[in-house]
């Protein structure tokens, strides 16, 4: 299975491009600095996206979802650091495979805080019509594949919103049944782009940063979303101190 | 947030990330406080006591004409002291408030000056000796004044005191010898009625000698005697007009010439005799008709004779007719004189009467003369009773023996100021500045919607919470934060330092500051 998985991360793409797809190699102290921690098992933080994601496959499993849209109220709450943080925890699970969509197609960073050069991204596919297998990335982590980078474009909502996006996700969700995929959204709050994304996915995680988010304008933009896909929050940067956070280190090193 | 159960690691939490709301204010407020304290200027009190005396002979004997309350007093002589004109005087003569003199306008200076003279009463429990009703008294007053320095506080509250002290005597001899000066004026313009009225009387009395009800009775009593004369005289005069008719009578049937006398006797006798012969004989008895030829002879010479004595006019030589011509005479004259004596009299009666007929209208318009001049004669015994008394109540206030104010604490000169209580000041800044820290953490608390844990987030939608995520720190954030505190600490202490330099090189000598220091904080 393990073997099979690796040949097939060409995602959408036509089998017979499989061989164009970019392997990347990502620096672990640039990770680190950037705050993907999920990359070395050594970091405390690994084990509670560990819990995070046993949790998540405990929800969507037994649905047989695997379309997952990250979204959050407002921007800068950490979106993105938890979709990668996530995605790495999720690839490095025994026999998970996972492809990570950069949607925040007025901001796509993904690639940036992976470290990588990536001069194609999902509008290419939408817009040129450049083939998905060109525009996924592999870095070199087993069972992980991405698509971010490019051009950044202002009329996203009608990009995202369109029948090809929804084909594209369709045939990504068939393509491996096993495969998560993780779409990260621009917010709720800033534009129509998630809210138009929602219908196309199975299940949708809620990022809210802690001491920043106020609780109208996360009631507001629930409000904006379908409430039975809604999968739960992942609430961002709590405070703990140095105490708790030497206690946490202590027991998992 | 619904409300919930605090629990004291929510408090702890909420006190952890509201640690600059709560110090920011606090500290700027504490700072202020002790600046406040620090920078306000030192205000010096200067205080006398002035007791104010009793009388010190008793009222029952001399009873001053100073009446108004003590009290009172005070307060009209403060107003004369408080007039803009002394206190600007005093201005000008300690050169009070140098600093202001130029932004301030003449009025405001007086005013602050005003303001920091105060006026303090020492009252006690009293029982009134003359009500018997307890009540309170003012014993002393205390004169204080607030200033800027020790010495010039001292010396404008001695002037003051004296300044009271003397208006005080002034305002009690004004009044004292102003109450005496008002009864003499008084007394004079009612000297002036009070002769006006005797006058009257007199002129009165004048004009209505024998009309006043003193002399009724002897009106009365003469008029009496008048009348009683009068009935005499009248008596007298009917019996003489009588004994005139009868004299009238006789001197008629008497001749005058002594013959016919003769005649009329001879006539007479021979008719009584025919009278008596008529009775006792007729006609015809020749004695009768002899008779009767007779007194016709007789009557017939009788009227011959008269006819001669008549027409020769000659002096009557009959005695008796001579003697009742004479007797009526007499008779005559008394008469007339009676009747002067008669009409004297009655005119004398009739005066009597009309002063008598008079004398209840006199008596009564001589009565109100009087009791009006009785009336202002009391008045004037009245005033010139209370002019003595208040000459002698002047007396009082000139030998000061009566109500005074005496000087028994005079203004000292202050050691330190009274103000500001520069330690109370930094201690209440500390508790308003607690007071602001936790006023505004607890404000950015409440107004704060955010989301903080997991709990709230869950119990605020209604919808699982998955994982709460730590802040990740990577080394590099660790390194930055410690270079953060370190050129935080660095740069704290560079400027304190050069503050303090600076401020010892060019504001003030730390040495001097220093001694100010301890000197202004009372250590």
């Amino acid at each position: 299975m393990n073997r099979e998985k690796t040949l097939d991360t060409a995602g959408g793409a036509p089998a017979n491009n499989s061989g164009s797809t970019a392997q990347v190699i990502l620096e672990p102290g640039k990770l680190q600095e950037n705050r993907c921690v999920c990359i070395s098992s050594d970091s405390v933080e690994v084990e509670i996206y560990k819990l995070l994601r046993t949790q998540i496959l405990q929800r969507t499993r037994e649905k047989g979802w695997n379309t997952i849209m990250i979204t959050s109220a407002l921007p800068d709450e950490g979106k993105t650091l938890t979709a990668i943080n996530l995605a790495l925890t999720f690839a490095k699970e025994f026999a998970q495979t996972v492809l990570l969509v950069d949607c925040d197609l007025k901001r796509q960073d993904i690639h940036k805080r992976l470290g990588v050069d990536s001069p194609k991204g999902l509008i290419d596919y939408l817009v040129d019509e450049v083939p998905i297998s060109e525009l996924l990335i592999r870095p070199d982590i087993e069972d992980l594949t991405f698509i971010s980078g490019g051009r950044t474009i202002q009329e996203s909502t009608e990009l995202i919103g369109s029948p090809k996006m929804k084909d594209l996700i369709v045939e990504m969700k068939n393509r491996y049944k096993d495969r998560y995929i993780f779409f990260e959204t621009p917010p709720v709050l800033y534009g129509a782009d998630a809210v138009a994304f929602a219908p196309l996915v199975d299940g949708i995680l809620f990022v809210v940063q802690a001491g920043r988010t106020s609780i109208q304008n996360v009631k507001k933009a629930l409000a904006l979303l379908p409430e039975e896909k809604f999968l739960g929050f992942v609430l961002n940067r709590t405070k703990i101190t140095k105490q708790e956070y030497a206690i946490y280190r202590d027991y998992y090193q | 947030m619904e409300p919930q159960e605090m629990t004291v690691n929510d408090y702890i939490a909420i006190l952890k990330r509201r640690k600059w709301s709560l110090i920011t204010p606090a500290a700027i407020v504490f700072l202020a406080a002790v600046l406040v304290a620090l920078l306000l200027p030192a205000i010096y009190v200067s205080t006398a006591t002035i007791l104010i005396e009793e009388q010190e002979i008793p009222v029952e004997f001399v009873m001053s004409s100073v009446t108004s309350y003590a009290e009172q007093r005070l307060q009209s002589i403060n107003q004369k002291i408080m007039s803009y004109s002394r206190l600007n005087d005093i201005i000008d003569r300690f050169n009070l408030y140098p600093d202001l003199r130029d932004r301030k306008t003449r009025e405001e200076l007086v005013d602050i000056l005003r303001d920091s003279i105060k006026l303090g009463q020492i009252s006690a429990d009293i029982i009134d000796p003359r009500t018997g009703r307890p009540g309170t008294a003012t014993i002393a007053f205390t004169l204080s004044y607030e200033g800027e320095t020790a010495k010039e506080t001292y010396q404008v509250a001695n002037l003051l005191t004296s300044l009271y002290l003397k208006e005080n005597l002034k305002v009690r001899e004004k009044q004292a010898m102003g109450t005496s000066e008002f009864i003499e004026s008084q007394l004079n313009k009612i000297k002036i009625d009070l002769v006006k009225y005797d006058n009257t009387i007199t002129r009165f009395k004048e004009r209505h000698a024998n009309e006043l009800p003193e002399f009724l009775q002897v009106n009365l009593q003469v008029l009496q005697r008048v009348e009683l004369t009068l009935e005499r005289l009248l008596e007298q005069l009917r019996s003489l007009k009588e004994k005139q008719g009868y004299l009238r009578g006789q001197l008629a049937t008497t001749p005058a010439q002594l013959a016919l006398a003769d005649k009329k006797d001879r006539l007479k006798e021979l008719r009584s005799q025919l009278a008596f012969y008529q009775t006792r004989f007729s006609a015809e008895y020749p004695d009768v008709t002899k008779t009767r030829a007779d007194i016709a002879e007789l009557e017939k010479q009788y009227a011959e004779l008269k006819k001669s004595v008549a027409s020769t006019e000659e002096q009557p030589d009959n005695p008796a007719y001579i003697s009742l011509a004479s007797q009526l005479a007499t008779t005559v004259m008394e008469i007339k004189s009676l009747g002067k004596q008669i009409k004297d009299l009655e005119k004398k009666a009739a005066v009597y009467q009309r002063r008598v007929a008079r004398t209840p209208r006199v008596g009564e318009e001589y009565r109100n003369l009087v009791i009006q001049r009785d009336a202002t004669q009391a008045k004037y015994d009245d005033l010139s009773r209370k002019l003595m008394e208040s000459k002698v109540a002047y007396g009082l206030e000139k030998d000061q023996k009566g109500e005074r104010f005496t000087l028994i604490d005079p203004a000292r000169m202050p050691e330190k100021p009274y103000k500001p209580n520069r330690l109370a000041i930094i201690l209440v800044g500390l508790v308003l500045a607690v007071g602001a820290g936790v006023g505004t953490a607890a404000l950015k608390e409440f107004t704060d919607n955010a989301v903080y844990n997991a709990e709230d987030l869950a119990r605020a939608t209604s919808r699982p919470v998955l994982v709460s995520i730590p802040e990740i720190v990577t080394t590099k954030d660790l390194t930055r934060q410690r270079i953060k505190h370190l050129s935080l600490a660095v740069g704290a202490v560079v400027l304190l330092v050069g503050a303090v330099l600076l401020f010892h090189l060019y504001v003030m000598d730390l040495n001097v500051l220093w001694a100010k220091l301890s000197r202004k904080l009372g250590v």
